[in-house]
């Protein structure tokens, strides 16, 4: 059967200008539709990076990454785009929403591209995130929870079958991490392919764990 | 100096920009062929890939600028007509020393290279995998050359253009040679025309059937066919459309036909025949290019597309040929100009 998510033998040098660094030694790892992982590791272990590429966001500098079977590591920017766009849901740290337009705008965003009418799942995802009042709230306004929220609401609008998450829970007290690990199982049993990169001990305690140190991937 | 005039100087610009591009691409592709292993996903290899990828944008944009270049080689030898004494079109400016023709081949053979390489780029631009990275690599080494040489031919010619000299005007030259062969509805213009349009038509059949079923064997048959029908296209161009765009039945110049006062009929005329002949041909090579699973499965789109457009270029092209002499068998009353 083909992975949802597969990383082969992934490693990721970054170039400072003084020094090569590694920030990913040969990760390999393979993601199932409905299977919730959690890589774990403290600050600066390659966390990020390590979602970034399994994203097609940051290409590797050696090593394979397939999405549903496809190659994306080794596509043209074009196709590759189009595979991610479609495919991967994406909730960044920094959860980089669009201040000067509303929560359901923001939602409504990966939409644009091919010009779909998704208002209403938009203001689905939004009701079932516990954030449906303030689909017409504009995101500067928005408190550091409800903006995650809006955030998973973005990722998971064209329904990918991959979602990726990094931190989720930086902004959430523990009675909303509580709320955010139970949506991660549910949409795991949903059949998406849910990688979490988190140092928080709160959250995906039920998920299969992975460890990332110094770029390398134990279980 | 011939060198001073902004198209000659535009020209060989362009040249330079082709050839410069082709040159560092080359470099790639040389590399490509030594090392590249799509089985790897090594550090080098990955490397490799993306140097591709510069390489891929040089090389359509030169082969685009080469392209250009048979136009800016048109339009260089047809503005200067008014400066060199005795020229009345392009014909006496390339015929002013003995780089002139062969410059124009050269030009107008590294232009279809290059057009139909950009419709392997095209491809392979729909194509997700690496499938054609080294089919093009080779390409690019075969057409990188001709680049090369169209750049040189075309230096001297324009070096070499003496805007002092009287040169010979197409009317002294064509003219007589056509005016003393045993009159003028014989062999070679019913020849010309007649083949021209049986395998224009025939390629505009098969192109649109292309078009609907784009199956490798048929869209290389309208290559081929467009391949076939080109000679003849040019030839009925030169024996049965000019004369009777000029209502002269021994004037056979095909440069005159970029004049004004034709409306530059010899721009969309020819304009036509390349786009066709480059579509098709790209295509067909495509087709006999496209082995991966990749490759394949972005094939048929990318060939429905290039046979439509196939075939809409070689139906321009025979309605516009066709116009000068329809419209000269109504202005005449249906009497024939070469009688």
């Amino acid at each position: 059967m083909t992975s949802a998510l597969s990383l082969r033998d992934v490693t990721k040098r970054v170039d400072d200008g003084a020094s090569r660094r590694t920030v990913l030694d040969g990760v390999s790892l393979d993601l199932e539709s409905g299977e919730l992982v959690a890589v774990r590791g403290p600050s600066g272990s390659g966390k990020t990076t390590l979602l970034a590429v399994a994203g097609g966001m940051l290409l590797p500098t050696s090593g394979e990454v397939s999405l549903r079977g496809e190659p994306i590591s080794r596509m043209r920017d074009v196709h590759r785009t189009d595979l991610r766009r479609r495919h991967v849901g994406f909730v960044f740290q920094d959860v980089q929403l669009i201040e000067g337009m509303t929560a359901l705008e923001n939602v409504l965003l990966p939409s644009v591209p091919d010009g779909l009418d998704l208002k209403s799942r938009g203001e689905a995802l939004l009701e079932r995130f516990g954030v449906g009042s303030l689909a017409q709230t504009v995101a500067r306004k928005l408190s550091g929870g409800e903006r995650q929220r809006v955030a998973l609401a973005r990722a998971m609008l064209l329904d990918p079958a991959v979602l990726l998450l990094d931190e989720p829970s930086a902004h959430l007290d523990d009675e909303r991490v509580l709320w955010l690990d139970r949506e991660l199982l549910s949409l795991a049993k949903d059949g998406k392919a849910v990688l979490v990169a988190t140092h928080d001990p709160r959250i995906c305690s039920r998920a299969r764990g992975l460890s990332l140190d110094h770029g390398k991937l134990v279980s | 100096m011939a060198i001073l005039e902004p198209w000659v100087m535009l020209r060989l610009i362009a040249g330079v920009v082709s050839l410069a591009l082709f040159a560092r691409a080359s470099i790639t592709s040389a590399r490509v062929l030594r090392h590249f292993n799509v089985s790897r996903a090594s550090e080098g290899q990955l490397a490799l890939e993306r140097r591709v990828e510069l390489a891929r944008a040089f090389v359509r944009v030169g082969a685009a600028v080469q392209v250009a270049s048979l136009v800016l080689t048109m339009l260089a030898a047809d503005k200067l007509s008014h400066g060199v004494r005795g020229a009345m079109c392009a014909y006496g400016v390339f015929r002013a020393n003995e780089w002139g023709f062969p410059a124009l081949a050269m030009s107008a053979s590294a232009a279809v290279a290059a057009g139909v390489l950009l419709q392997l780029f095209a491809l392979d631009g729909k194509v997700r995998g690496l499938d054609l990275v080294k089919p093009l690599s080779w390409a690019t080494l075969v057409v990188a050359p001709l680049v090369a040489a169209d750049l040189f031919l075309s230096a001297r010619f324009l070096f070499g253009l003496d805007l002092g000299v009287v040169a010979s005007c197409c009317s002294v030259e064509l003219d007589p040679g056509a005016a003393t062969t045993a009159g003028y509805a014989q062999g070679p213009r019913i020849l010309a025309s007649g083949g021209a349009v049986v395998s224009i038509i025939a390629c505009i059949g098969v192109s649109w059937l292309a078009s609907r079923r784009p199956r490798a064997g048929l869209v290389v048959l309208a290559g081929a066919l467009g391949a076939l029908a080109l000679p003849f296209a040019l030839g009925a161009s030169v024996l049965e459309v000019a004369p009777h765009v000029f209502e002269t039945p021994h004037h056979r110049c095909p440069f005159c036909l970029l004049h004004g006062d034709v409306m530059g009929i010899g721009y969309v005329l020819y304009g036509a025949m390349f786009l066709a002949m480059v579509w098709g041909l790209g295509a067909a090579l495509a087709a006999l290019t496209a082995r991966g699973e990749a490759a394949r499965a972005a094939f048929g789109a990318f060939a429905r597309g290039r046979m439509r457009a196939e075939a809409v270029a070689w139906s321009i092209a025979l309605a516009v040929g066709v116009l000068p002499v329809v419209r000269y068998v109504i202005v005449a009353n249906g009497a024939s100009l070469f009688r």
